[in-house]
């Protein structure tokens, strides 16, 4: 009885201890930072995303650029043209860090700027074309890429026959999804330039830890130009 | 990717100044058409030709065919830089095309054979013939890709010169490829000094952004310094993921160390107690 009595007070005396009092809170904070840290990286880049797009022209690095020499020139691009339209025309050809179209699809639910260009610089601010693939409204393989955490978050949603509108302020070009690609960042025959006119848009495969070495995304076949024909179609 | 990253750094900058084809000795109007041929022979991916035709549809101005002769003349001689004749040896063993048999046991008296050079024995072997009238046997491509940088240049050195040079001449665009690709950092720098050359008369500069053997980034800017072109070799394909390591080697760093405080705190509480009772 007595030691009952010696053992309860003996663990009465440990949970009463001044190191477990002071240890016992910071296992606590740790513990909530961990998982708040890991449970808020999805949204936080979903943030950065929205702020980019809401804030485009504060956030824009003035003409001049920086160290690098990036200049990034932000255009209207036109939405609601309603003239006159032809299926052949002369392309307006975007120079480096120029926002020049804008790329649509209700099948993934985006609604992007695409840039002229790439690095990562350009890929926080929306999609971005490759300066060696084909102007969209030339013959050739059109590349677009963008982040998988962001503007390409719901790339995978697309199946073939989805339809991909992109908007510029020559015209519009509407393509069909034709066919699901994955390949590897090593491997770039995805992105090389074709004989036959394509759009190919690809992001990285979700990956938990980020950075995967696979890529996904779709090539689409062009079904429609419209090139703009009427004066008041340049909001430039 | 490693190939294009040469290819495409040093071809992006190079071919987005409409370097144009054929080897003028006098004045030739040469078209892009011309010179992406020639770039093609030379290695040159395919996306960075398309990056040079952006270039020069975008600024036709500052390509005209003169121009484009001049730059011509620089692209073969970066292509020198890429690969030359070299002066001929022999016993040169290449491990990588050396058939290996049993050698006969030495007889007395006989010394023991010395080392041969390989010679070609498959049946895609090519054969040329040199600007002195000599033929050659040369190995076939497939196999010549295969070669590292220095046993390329090691079997062409198994050569008279006339006859490597017609090699030289007759190298697939895949072989060229498969060269700039393997070119040591400082045989880049003297290809990147050459294209460089190009456009500095055109106030263009080209700056080196990242130069190891793996990897070479070159951006293109004006005389403001306002970027105009960057290209990336083995980065055409754009690293479109964020890499989340660091905050979860963080965050489960805390996780852990807050489980482990959790199972002291737990062992200082209960665990003494729970033998303590066992034992009445």
């Amino acid at each position: 009885m007595v030691k009952k009595e010696t053992v309860r007070l003996m663990s009465e005396k440990k949970r009463n201890s001044p190191l477990l009092h002071i240890a016992t809170p910071f296992i606590v904070l740790a513990l909530c930072t961990g998982i708040t840290a890991a449970a808020l990286i999805k949204p936080y880049d979903k943030l950065k995303m929205y702020l980019n797009i809401a804030f485009m022209d504060t956030l824009k690095s003035e003409p001049g650029g920086d160290a690098s020499g990036l200049v990034i020139k932000d255009n209207k691009i036109i939405e609601d043209y309603s003239g006159k339209t032809s299926s052949t025309g002369e392309v307006i050809r975007p120079k480096f860090g120029e926002l020049f179209a804008m790329l649509k699809s209700e099948a993934f639910d985006v609604d992007v700027p695409v840039y002229w260009g790439s690095g990562s610089e350009l890929l926080e601010l929306g999609a971005c074309q490759s300066t060696g693939s084909a102007v969209p409204g030339t013959e050739g393989n059109a590349v677009i890429s963008a982040h998988v955490d962001t503007f390409f978050s719901g790339l995978d949603k697309l199946d073939i026959g989805d339809k991909i509108t992109l908007s510029t302020n020559y015209g519009e070009f509407t393509y069909i999804v034709k066919e699901l690609i994955e390949f590897k960042a090593t491997n770039g025959k995805y992105v090389l330039p074709t004989e036959d006119t394509r759009l190919t848009l690809y992001t990285c495969k979700k990956d938990i830890l980020g950075g995967s070495d696979q890529r996904f995304g779709v090539i689409c076949e062009l079904t429609e130009s419209s090139f703009y024909t009427e004066a008041g179609g340049d909001a430039q | 990717m490693k190939g294009s990253n040469i290819a495409g750094a040093i071809a992006g900058a190079a071919l987005a100044c409409g370097i144009a084809a054929v080897i003028p000795l006098a004045a030739k109007a040469a078209t892009p058409d011309e010179a992406a041929a020639v770039a093609r022979s030379y290695g040159y991916s395919e996306e960075d030709i398309q990056r040079a035709y952006n270039e020069y549809e975008q600024n036709p101005e500052l390509y005209p065919p003169e121009k484009i002769d001049e730059y011509i003349d620089k692209l073969h001689e970066a292509h020198q830089k890429q690969v030359s004749v070299v002066p001929q040896q022999t016993n040169v063993v290449i491990p990588a095309l050396t058939t290996t048999t049993a050698a006969p046991a030495a007889q007395q008296g006989q010394e023991p054979e010395s080392p041969v050079t390989p010679a070609p024995v498959d049946d895609d072997s090519i054969t040329l013939t040199a600007s002195d009238g000599s033929t050659l046997t040369r190995i076939s491509r497939e196999k010549f890709i295969a070669l590292s940088y220095e046993d390329k240049l090691a079997y062409l050195s198994t050569f008279t010169e006339a006859q490597q040079q017609a090699i030289i001449d007759d190298l697939s665009p895949a072989e060229n490829r498969s060269l700039l690709k393997q070119l040591p950092t400082d045989k880049k720098v003297e290809v990147i000094d050459k294209i460089s050359e190009i456009t500095s008369d055109m106030g263009m500069t080209i700056t080196v952004e990242e130069l190891s053997d793996d990897n070479v980034k070159i951006a293109m800017k004006n005389d403001k310094g306002e970027l105009l072109n960057v290209s990336e070799a083995g980065a055409s394909v754009e690293k479109t993921g964020y890499d989340r390591r660091g905050i979860l080697t963080f965050c489960g760093g805390l996780f852990i160390t807050a489980l482990a405080g959790i199972a002291f705190v737990m062992r200082k509480c209960f665990g003494k107690e729970g033998n303590g009772e066992a034992n009445e």
